[in-house]
């Protein structure tokens, strides 16, 4: 590979792991909307995401950090996909939430090498098992939005403006 | 309980497990495979197997 190439790879997984980290601070503040409004019941399976999120976002901050550039900040607020006012709509957020982070990492194993991408595919899974765990749905390729028939909604808490 | 000539077991819970690590196993494949493989393809790997992770869990749920 050229210098040139090199540095354009760089500059890609550099901005992939932005991305995903801007994701996770997204999914992080959607987790606390699920979490006021959802059942008693599944409050402890809201707590592992929120935690396990929180976790994936530590990571990629010193990941960026590593890569010599500044993490992405969280928004204040972030503007949620569709009204939230009870337990079934908390349910579909949380969804929602994985399938929008799992788009994200499957671009970031393209964008990234390594340990990177393995650590990438791993947040994929995780998200993917997430996602059917609150639909009760799974589908054929999870964060593949080309191949998904129904298709990812990409503005899905998408920062408030 | 025994198990049929195929290897399945006959025991309907005993036979979702395997099929479920079954599952398990291969996305793991896929997961050591993708690191190694051209961008796109690897993106590929990565979602058929958190697929596969995903429907091994809900072979086993409750």
């Amino acid at each position: 590979m050229s210098e040139g190439e090199t540095a354009a790879a760089k500059d890609r997984e550099l901005r992939a792991l932005q991305a995903a980290l801007a994701a996770e601070h997204a999914a992080v503040y959607g987790y606390g909307v699920v979490g006021g409004r959802i059942g008693k019941e599944r409050r402890g399976e809201v707590r592992a995401a929120y935690d396990a999120h929180r976790a994936r976002r530590d990571v990629l901050v010193r990941q960026v950090r590593d890569a010599g550039a500044t993490p992405v900040a969280a928004a204040a607020g972030y503007a949620l996909p569709f009204a939230v006012p009870d337990a079934a709509a908390a349910v579909r957020l949380a969804a929602e939430l994985e399938d929008r982070v799992a788009g994200i990492y499957a671009d970031l194993v393209r964008d990234s090498t390594g340990e990177r991408r393995r650590a990438a595919a791993e947040a994929l899974r995780e998200a993917a098992v997430r996602s059917v765990r609150w639909s009760g749905k799974s589908v054929a390729f999870p964060g593949l939005a080309e191949r998904s028939g129904a298709g990812t909604t990409p503005g899905a808490a998408a920062p408030a403006r | 309980m025994a198990a049929s000539p195929s290897g399945v077991p006959g025991d309907e819970k005993e036979a979702l497990a395997q099929l479920a690590r079954a599952e398990r196993e291969l996305a793991d494949r896929r997961a050591e495979g993708l690191v190694e493989a051209p961008g796109e393809l690897a993106r590929l790997l990565a979602s058929v197997a958190a697929a596969g992770a995903a429907r091994a869990y809900l072979l086993t749920k409750a």
